[in-house]
């Protein structure tokens, strides 16, 4: 072999990385885009010249990190429509390649990428990458939360029980929206084939109850005050915050919340401190 | 820990027989059903940053079998310096679960920080050997204890290479104390792709280092297959594991599903196969080339890299 084709290994990673990763262009079997070419560095074989070699492994980037892609993101994938979806996961997977051991992270800047590359919108009512983006971070949360580190407690089943002894469960998330993305979520789970749906406001949450995930839809003062006890208020402290900060008076707020406990206990999101 | 002392632990590991992939469309039938299964292989990278059902699922079910980690993000040949944060989850969830052993891959996946989740066919010179003996080292050290490590399928052979793969394994086990996993599918589909005999690979390993081999189902493309994992065995690959199992005196046995997952019973029942090759010797039987089907054509599929997000969502 000529001295000038005698790369340090370093070298030949580099330059077999840069095949893969970089950019379009050097993903068409046959494309270099840089000095050396695979017949520098990759012997024929009796079946396929040098390219050809190196396009399998091209080919399987591409298609593996798409396919991780469309797994993490299923729900923006359905809503996109699939080639959509491709284009701007393939545009993402060039600007943030990944740098992680897992894939489980593969998604995480996505969100990110879209609000960063959203297309100009001329009107309010059409603005569907508003609701793409907000699908895009909460199904990526979803993941999160999925696997979250927590050691999970059983869910209180009786009402039979003091406030001062109630504690949200240990993985639990609130969501407010502008366009209700969990719905949607909800909806295509459940095969409803969901369309793109109008703006409205809405509050959720999402509890992981027995290693399974369980989304609800909150009213709006409910979500208030579960987000005061996550904050790490008593329940006695959330009421008197309320009283302090919405104009409620005490016997309907007793009320109100007569109702939520109830509601709250049998969903499950409830446990013993 | 010296290499010897390495190399004697791997001696002594037992041979628990025919294992499954655990793989998450599973977890319910096994946790309800205890199939009599001899023991299950976990994709490390599967469980160690989930704190959620895989998690929790798998400290159940390593409660009840034999256990042996798999990983596919050691990257022991890689330039980069080694990734500690990842080898020390790694060796927490080997303190949780216990496993037999620790295996991964003769590859890299990524250097200048970077991962592109496919196991890249290492440079097969004197120069990457020592870098690869060097890390194997302080990876053992570090987990404190020997780890496998499998020969990958390959598509291209680098102009530079010297040593024949089978003699790097060699080595490797040699300079290091550590183990090798041998993967008959995986030395077909290379084989095929560059121009070898898998038969005279077979034989030309240091056989008593084995402890674990791999059989899997590929994708035949016509010039150039490609290890899927998605389908049955064929018969040229059962017939190199009859050879290998001859070899080797019999070692843990493990077939690979990881795209087009059968059912449990399904895919427990093309395992047991394995026990037909056990007694069989395919010496000198010619390898033919057998068409698949086809399903997909993307190696180590992304099942294989990620826990599927199948979260059972309630409304
Ligand atoms: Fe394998």
């Amino acid at each position: 072999m000529p001295e000038e084709n005698v790369h340090s290994l370093n070298q030949v990673q580099n330059w077999m990385q840069a095949m893969l990763v970089t950019a379009g262009e050097h993903r068409t079997p046959g494309g270099t885009g840089d000095r050396l070419k695979p017949e520098d560095v990759i012997k024929a074989s009796s079946n396929l010249p040098a390219y050809q070699h190196l396009a399998i492994y091209q080919q399987s980037y591409v298609a593996r990190l798409r396919e991780c892609m469309r797994n993490q993101f299923s729900v923006l994938a359905y809503a996109l429509g699939n080639d959509l979806f491709q284009l701007f996961a393939d545009d993402y997977l060039e600007a943030y390649p990944s740098n992680s051991y897992t894939l489980n992270s593969l998604g995480s800047q996505f969100p990110h990428f879209l609000e960063q590359t959203r297309p100009e919108s001329d009107s309010e009512q059409e603005d569907w990458p508003s609701f793409m983006i907000e699908l895009a971070q909460f199904e990526y949360d979803l993941s999160v939360i999925f696997d979250e580190y927590a050691d999970e407690k059983e869910s209180i089943q009786s009402a039979a029980i003091s406030d001062d002894m109630l504690m949200s469960t240990p993985v639990f998330h609130l969501f407010h929206h502008r366009y209700p993305v969990c719905q949607y979520y909800l909806d295509f789970t459940q095969q409803r084939k969901p369309e793109l749906p109008f703006p409205k406001e809405n509050y959720w949450a999402v509890a992981r109850l027995n290693y399974r995930l369980k989304l609800f839809e909150l009213e709006p003062m409910q979500y208030v005050f579960l987000k005061s006890l996550k904050a790490g208020r008593s329940i006695q402290e959330t009421k008197q915050y309320f009283l302090d900060n919405h104009r409620i008076d005490p016997s309907q707020l007793e009320n109100a919340w007569g109702r939520w406990r109830k509601d709250f206990i049998a969903k499950g999101i409830f446990t013993r401190v | 820990m010296t290499p010897s002392a390495y190399q004697q632990q791997i001696r002594e590991l037992p041979n628990p027989g025919l294992g499954l992939g655990l793989r998450s469309k599973h977890f319910n039938h096994i946790l309800e059903q205890s199939p009599a299964v001899d023991w299950f292989e976990v994709i490390s990278e599967n469980f160690m940053d989930s704190g959620g059902r895989p998690r929790y699922v798998l400290r159940q079910i390593a409660e009840r079998y034999p256990v042996v980690m798999h990983g596919v993000s050691l990257s022991i040949g890689s330039t980069d310096p080694i990734n500690y944060d990842y080898l020390r989850k790694l060796k927490q969830l080997a303190a949780e679960v216990n496993p037999l052993w620790v295996s991964d891959h003769l590859c890299w996946t990524g250097i200048n920080g970077l991962n592109t989740h496919d196991l890249l066919p290492v440079l097969l010179t004197e120069e990457s050997l020592m870098h690869i003996c060097k890390r194997i080292d302080q990876v053992q050290d570090f987990l404190g204890r020997p780890v496998v490590f499998e020969n990958p399928s390959t598509y291209l052979t680098f102009c530079q290479s010297t040593i024949p793969e089978w003699d790097f394994l060699r080595y490797m086990a040699e300079e290091t104390g550590c183990g090798l996993l041998l993967d008959v599918n995986n030395v077909y589909v290379s084989s095929f792709n560059n121009d070898f005999d898998p038969i005279h690979y077979v034989r030309q390993l240091p056989h008593e280092r084995i402890v674990q081999m791999h059989i899997a189902g590929h994708q035949h493309c016509g010039k150039y297959i490609i290890d899927t994992h998605d389908r049955k065995v064929v018969d040229d690959v059962w017939e190199l594991f009859a050879l290998a199992w001859q070899l080797t005196g019999g070692v843990a046995t493990l077939l690979e599903w990881d795209a087009n997952i059968p059912d449990f019973d399904a895919y427990h029942a093309e395992l047991l196969k394995a026990r037909d090759f056990m007694q069989e010797f395919a010496q000198g039987q010619k390898l033919k080339n057998q068409q698949g089907n086809s399903l997909s054509t993307i190696s180590n599929p992304v099942s294989f890299l990620t826990t599927n997000l199948s979260y059972e969502i309630n409304g």
